[in-house]
């Protein structure tokens, strides 16, 4: 049963159209200011609203406007019922999000069939939002249980992988440690690709959320430096930092400023041949005030200036040197650029002052007892 | 040399096979449960000092396990160590909320996860930073 709620001041107009919306079989509910109108319809949103202009206190033009501004409640359609029949009045009612515009006295039969109408209407809308809320679901709950399928038994191939690399089946030969060491590298790029197709997938359906902290910067790069050093140095690269002594703490969630870091220090160790070096800078700029600058460089290939307003697209992925392993799923940027951007700051990309890449992002400098960071909701993301 | 007893709770035949090569390896002793029933009776029968417990298990699921281990007066004490292929985000707050004492993400690495064995054996009052605080291990 479809739900109206009838706003007006004058209890005797409510209760005309009372009389005649109720043989429809519908279920009402009325008014008797915007105030009240308001906090019924975020209680429980009815179906429609018949709503009046002229009443003290907020009008029915302001009432329209905070439903239509409301991302919950803009569905709603509204009829507005007025004894102004100017066209002024039509326009401005129109204008602020009613669907339609009575003129009291009003018309049982016109309108029955405007409400049916846009009843109808709403239904259809409903069904279009509830299949959209599905399919995002749907997608989510897929690619989380596919996730986990997939790592189970690529936990199993890596377990036995570094069984045999630490010699506990026996001893291997230099030709079999070099070849179990290949399957165990490409174990960590099909566990990272997993990972970041999560990390997505939470990212899409609004589930990620930044709880603003105090973070320390050189705690922070020293992890990442520390996660990956043996991996550079594999490669022949050096992989430093150079940060000033007295760095103030940043506004974010430590676990993402680390996962930031990572993410570009793999990306200019992937891109930088053997001899060269990846380094991470931070600072506090003049021109910036309020924020932080953390930089990450390499003596790598250098970037195409095609791909520097795209590298963070989503599944963009940039062609990589000859003989480079093989890409990954293009989502690192994309997913650093979203985590950049939901502590309230900024990421970018330009070629190195002397040759290579720099990727730079700023980050709030933190402020006790103030939040900085934007939190997002979810509801406006997906 | 330690002969310390752990409890792998693991329906996947395998990695079974893997745990038991690699803890053996570093002088444990091994138990081992398919579901979450045998889990139950043979921690009670065979006292183990230390958990390995997957979550997607037969018979009632890892958090059954938990909940049941937390309501025994003869198993509440022993320290459990969640191991799941599933997305840390949230599984790992419930995971350690309702009692286990670190929750490593699937697949993990090997010293990190004999790190955390030795210390929650060696030193009780230990609890993984490193796994609380992210992912256990990076790409």
């Amino acid at each position: 049963m479809s739900r109206i709620l009838i706003v007006d001041d004058e209890r005797h107009n409510r209760q005309v159209l009372e009389v005649m919306l109720t043989p429809e079989g519908f279920e009402l509910r009325s008014a008797a200011s915007g105030t009240q109108a308001l906090s019924m319809v975020a209680e429980e949103p009815p179906d429609l609203v018949l709503l009046d202009i002229m009443m003290p206190g907020m009008d029915g033009y302001e009432v329209a406007r905070t439903i239509k501004a409301n991302h919950a409640t803009r569905n709603i359609p509204i009829v507005m019922i007025s004894a102004l029949d100017d066209r002024h009045a039509r326009m401005v009612a129109l204008a602020d999000g009613a669907e339609e515009f009575l003129t009291k006295p009003v018309d049982r039969a016109e309108l029955c069939v405007r409400v049916r109408n846009l009843l109808r209407l709403k239904a259809y809308s409903d069904e279009q939002e509830q299949n959209r809320k599905d399919q995002v679901r749907f997608k989510d709950e897929f690619l989380s249980h596919v996730s986990h399928e997939l790592r189970s038994p690529l936990t199993a191939i890596k377990q036995f992988t570094t069984i045999l690399l630490g010699g506990l089946a026996g001893e291997l030969n230099d030709k079999q440690i070099a070849y179990q060491q290949i399957v165990l590298k490409n174990v960590q790029q099909l566990q990272a690709m997993i990972d970041d197709l999560l990390e997505v997938t939470r990212l899409e359906a609004g589930k990620l959320t930044i709880d603003p902290e105090s973070v320390s910067v050189p705690d922070a790069v020293r992890d990442a430096l520390d996660t990956l050093q043996v991996t550079a140095r594999a490669k022949g690269l050096t992989l430093t930092s150079d940060l000033p002594a007295d760095l103030p703490p940043v506004s974010g969630d430590r676990i993402r400023v680390r996962q930031i870091l990572i993410n570009l220090l793999d990306n200019a160790i992937k891109f930088t041949p053997g001899g060269g070096a990846v380094s991470v800078q931070a600072r506090v700029l003049p021109q910036d005030p309020g924020f932080l600058r953390l930089e990450v460089s390499d003596t790598g290939c250098g970037i195409d200036p095609d791909a520097i307003d795209r590298v963070f697209e989503r599944l963009y992925q940039l062609q990589e040197p000859t003989g480079a392993s093989r890409k990954g799923l293009g989502l690192g940027l994309y997913i650093c650029k979203e985590l950049v951007t939901r502590q309230g700051g900024r990421i970018w990309v330009e070629p190195g002052a002397h040759e290579g890449t720099t990727f730079s992002f700023t980050l709030p400098l933190f402020v006790p007892g103030i939040d900085p960071a934007p939190q997002q909701s979810g509801e406006y993301l997906s | 040399m330690t002969n310390k007893k752990i409890l792998v709770v693991e329906d996947d035949a395998d990695m079974r096979l893997g745990y038991d090569v690699l803890l053996k390896a570093h002088h444990y002793r091994t138990l081992f449960a398919g579901d979450a029933l045998v889990a139950i009776s043979e921690a009670l029968k065979r006292q183990p000092d230390l958990i390995l417990l997957d979550l997607g298990l037969p018979a009632g699921g890892g958090f059954v396990v938990l909940e049941r281990l937390r309501a025994h007066p003869d198993l509440v004490a022993i320290p459990v160590i969640v191991v799941s292929a599933r997305s840390p985000y949230g599984t790992r707050e419930r995971a350690l909320q309702e009692g286990a004492r670190a929750y490593v993400q699937k697949p993990w690495n090997d010293h990190e996860l004999l790190a955390l064995i030795s210390q929650l054996l060696g030193q009780p009052e230990y609890i993984g930073d490193r796994q609380r605080e992210g992912r256990s291990q990076s790409p």
